[in-house]
């Protein structure tokens, strides 16, 4: 350090010699605290190398059916949430406005909720059965509720860029939907491919919904041998698998966007003016949007409030359905509170210090979110199962990790915190660095920006975050299950409980609720961000 | 460093000690000196047996619900710090798997020996039975005659090429059948009727109750389920076109598994944990639990109900759980073998 500093101060000669960076040190104790127990996947193939040997044959299938999921989710997902975006961004149709933040509500629907829903009418009528219970309706299901995940940044893009060059473009002759395709769209690129990647790594640690549809995919293999053959090395071997490829599907991304950092020189970009639609045009813009919302969002509430109604007068409600509701509030909330805190400090570290270690941080502190809830949870609960009985050895306090909301924050933390990231990230990647510097130039330091000048200016994309975690922690199930301390039933619980036991109406009700809870932040950020962005 | 670091920092730092203490105090209600008891026996209306308990002792409890598989991990991490004093199961893989990891105690007990008949019980006496599910094949009504399929074996026959319904590997219930079939006739048999199976074509389903229902709706015409989902059925619409066929009733008799009872090795009040053991294997607990789900009592003096005594008696054939238990793997690799997902 001190031949660094020695040098340093030589190559700037004139400038005080820096202290040690503490940003550095703050993204890399982050980084190491929640990746830290993903070390315990790799470390099973150390302890028993030959486990997976026997279960070799579930592999091929495994890959085929994520492979196909990822290729089916990404283009479902790009297409579907680029057009509504570019649709609410670029055009003007009846309902305009409500229909713009309406097509965030499938952010509150969990899979496994729309998935119960379609199964249940489709058990009923008879209809579509074979073709929901295959990887094809498993795509179909994931594109509806994950596309607002590229609409939302794709969106913001569109709004944040591109008015002035959209009409340059025009000017040069391009028609509006070619000035579209060709300049606001890849202008947008970095957004939404990063939508793209928060759409997949959700799909690939779903298991709620794969097993409900019986698609074959990592998730669905991992439980199949873990839970069904007992064989806990050879499932986290598997696990360490998926890992790899949401590596590699976070590396394909990084290195997509890496280059496409278009900041836009300043002030804010002035959104393009949306072009007015007539006629048959008109009708359609509004339709086609409004369709999509009745089959995603519209009927599961109705169809949930028909179940719950029944559960209601048969008394077949879950048991302390209110203090489950109670606990999935509360821990959503102090959540967030975490999450979104140790993302803001890891996006501003990497931002701050730029060096090679942070970078490394970050792309650390990120992995957790490709996995599956119910590894996450062993990961977490093995290394701090172990220091919890050390900590009991010597103090006999019992066991306050993992015996508490502890672990279960720590395994939120693992798979929430790269959402978190992403959407601060992007924000704060829309502020010029220009700014920093006048900011550091005028005398302030770096925490100091941060409260100061970032945080104020980024307030959209930690609400964003916020929104996100929330709705996220509400949804989340196997870690919950796996991690919750006594008496900390929530709603998932209740309707993965009566769902495991085929009782559809009694789980419509916390069904209901989490979709209806998770509606209201979507709204609220929604109504957030449009006065931002009209001011 | 500046006076606004400070504050900033500590700040943060207060707000992230204050919100994870209070969910701490908040979600963590103590366990005080109620017993708990892990149960992966769903608790819808299951609770009977447990408020008879404690009006009787005037002992209060605390139900910890779960699938077996994730209470045992708790288990397991928790070990000799757990709160819990009693395990419950719905299936014996999950009893052995218990057992097997040193984390039931044993409990030698005249009472229970009167209880649980030994083919039910652990010869060690570390697990009890409560009830017994009996998986077993059901047909339409309208559509199979009785005498058209009588056995497992059966459901490979070419006529329901098209029309046989199942549910997916995924279900623990499947997989101790298959490893049950594995441990009593063999490997080679076992696959044998499984391409049988799988050479129909069969629809794969999520539930049991999807099964009834698809055959129920003409999408299939037999199938493999618990006979308490049908139980459930019938309650609901007496008319509901599924019957069950107690399966090779000319041979070993009807698959039943057992929801089983244990007490928890790391449990700090082993006396009382043992007499709530006691208590919930007890004829009057075992028809409780199995009237509510429309299963059987491990006591065959038990009466089912009239939702499934319709059907008749029928021989049963107890899953042998540690020959089951120790093929379980082998069952999960068998039917991804032959395709069954």
């Amino acid at each position: 350090m001190e031949l660094a500093t020695a040098n340093r101060g030589r190559q700037f000669r004139g400038r005080v010699p820096k202290r040690p960076d503490g940003w550095t040190v703050v993204t890399l104790l982050i980084a190491l605290a929640v990746a830290a127990p993903l070390l315990v996947l790799p470390a099973s193939f150390i302890v028993a190398p030959d486990a997976l040997g026997d279960f070799a044959g579930l592999l091929p299938e495994a890959v085929g059916a994520t492979a196909l999921l990822v290729a089916g989710v990404g283009i479902g997902t790009l297409v579907l949430g680029t057009a509504l975006a570019a649709l609410v961004c670029f055009y003007d149709f009846p309902g305009r406005k409500a229909i713009e933040w309406a097509l965030v509500l499938p952010l509150a629907m969990p899979g496994y909720v729309f998935t119960l829903f379609l199964l249940g009418i489709s058990n009923d009528s008879g209809l579509f059965a074979a073709q929901l219970r295959s990887p094809f309706g498993a795509i179909v299901v994931f594109t509806l509720v994950l596309y607002p995940y590229v609409y939302l940044l794709g969106r913001a893009a569109f709004l944040a860029a591109g008015g002035e060059l959209i009409e340059a473009a025009r000017g040069l002759g391009l028609s509006r939907v070619r000035a579209i395709a060709r300049v606001a769209v890849p202008l947008a690129r970095p957004a939404l491919l990063g939508g793209v990647a928060l759409a997949l790594m959700e799909a690939l640690a779903d298991f709620g919904t794969v097993n409900l549809l019986g698609v074959q995919t990592f998730t669905n293999a991992i439980y199949k041998i873990w839970f069904g053959a007992f064989d806990r090395d050879a499932a986290l071997q598997l696990a360490t698998m998926l890992v790899v490829v949401t590596l590699t599907l976070l590396a394909v991304e990084r290195i997509a966007r890496g280059r496409a950092r278009y900041a836009t020189g300043g002030g804010r970009g002035r959104a393009a003016q949306p072009l007015r639609l007539h006629g048959l045009a008109a009708f359609a813009a509004t339709a086609l949007p409004l369709a999509l919302l009745a089959v995603v969002v519209g009927a599961p509430l109705v169809q949930l409030g028909a179940w719950s109604v029944e559960s209601i007068r048969a008394d077949t409600l879950p048991p302390e359905f209110l203090v489950s509701a109670r606990n999935s509030l509360l821990l959503a909330a102090m959540a967030l509170v975490i999450i979104v805190a140790l993302a803001t400090l890891l996006a501003y570290g990497r931002r701050a210090s730029r060096s090679r270690v942070t970078r490394g941080s970050v792309r650390l502190a990120t992995i957790g979110y490709g996995l599956p809830g119910s590894v996450v949870a062993v990961a977490v609960i093995v290394p701090l199962g172990w220091l919890d009985h050390r900590l009991d050895d010597l103090a006999g306090v019992g066991l306050v990790l993992t015996g508490t909301v502890i672990a279960l924050f720590a395994a939120y933390s693992v798979r929430f915190l790269a959402l978190a990231f992403q959407s601060v990230d992007s924000g704060l990647e829309r502020v010029p660095r220009s700014l920093d510097e006048a900011a550091r130039g005028l005398g302030s330091d770096r925490l100091d920006v941060l409260a100061r000048v970032h945080v104020p200016l980024i307030s959209t994309a930690l609400l964003t975050a916020a929104l996100v975690v929330f709705t996220e922690v509400m949804k989340e199930l196997p870690a919950t299950l796996l991690l919750r301390p006594l008496g900390g039933d929530t709603l998932a619980i209740a309707v993965w409980q009566a769902t495991s036991e085929s009782l559809y109406e009694t789980a419509a009700l916390p069904a209901l609720a989490i979709v209806l809870v998770g509606l209201l932040p979507v709204a609220l950020l929604v109504r957030l961000s449009r006065t931002m962005s009209r001011t | 460093m500046s006076r606004k670091k400070l504050i900033v920092g500590g700040g943060v730092a207060l707000t992230l000690v204050v919100t994870a203490f209070v969910g701490v105090v908040v979600l963590t209600s103590s366990d005080g000196d109620k017993l708990t008891v892990y149960t992966a026996r769903s608790h819808y209306g299951d609770e009977r047996p447990f408020e008879d308990y404690a009006d009787d002792e005037g002992r209060d409890l605390t139900l910890f619900g779960g699938s077996a598989s994730e209470l045992y991990e708790r288990l397991e991490s928790e070990r000799e710090n757990t709160t819990a004093d009693v395990l419950i199961t719905v299936d014996g893989a999950n009893l052995y798997r218990a057992q097997e990891a040193g984390l039931l105690a044993p409990l030698d007990s005249e009472q229970l020996r009167r209880n649980v008949p030994a083919s039910l019980r652990d010869p060690q006496n570390r697990w009890f039975g409560i009830t017994t599910r009996a998986r077993t094949v059901v047909r339409s009504k309208d559509r199979v005659r009785p005498d058209e399929i009588t056995t497992y074996e059966q459901l490979g026959d070419p006529r329901w090429n098209g029309k046989l319904c199942l549910r997916s590997a995924t279900s623990e219930y499947n997989v101790s059948l298959v490893a049950d079939r594995i441990a009593k006739d063999g490997l080679p048999a076992t696959e044998r009727m499984l391409e049988r199976w799988m050479a129909n074509d069969p629809e794969i389903l999520g539930s049991d109750t999807d099964v009834l229902k698809a055959i129920a709706g003409g999408r299939c015409d037999v199938g493999l389920t618990n006979s308490y989902y049908l139980g459930r059925e019938l309650e609901d619409d007496p008319g509901f076109p599924v019957a069950l066929v107690w399966a090779d009733q000319s041979g070993r008799g009807t698959h039943v598994n057992v929801s089983g009872v244990g007490v928890v090795k790391g449990s700090d009040e082993q006396g009382d944990a043992a007499e709530l053991v006691q208590f919930l294997t007890a004829p009057r607990q075992q028809h409780l639990f199995a009237a509510n789900n429309h299963e059987f009592g491990v006591d065959e003096k038990v009466e089912p109900t009239k939702e499934i005594a319709r059907f008749g008696t029928f021989k049963r054939d107890p899953i042998d759980v540690q020959g089951a238990g120790r093929n379980l793997g082998k069952a999960v690799q068998l039917m991804n073998q032959v395709g069954w997902n």
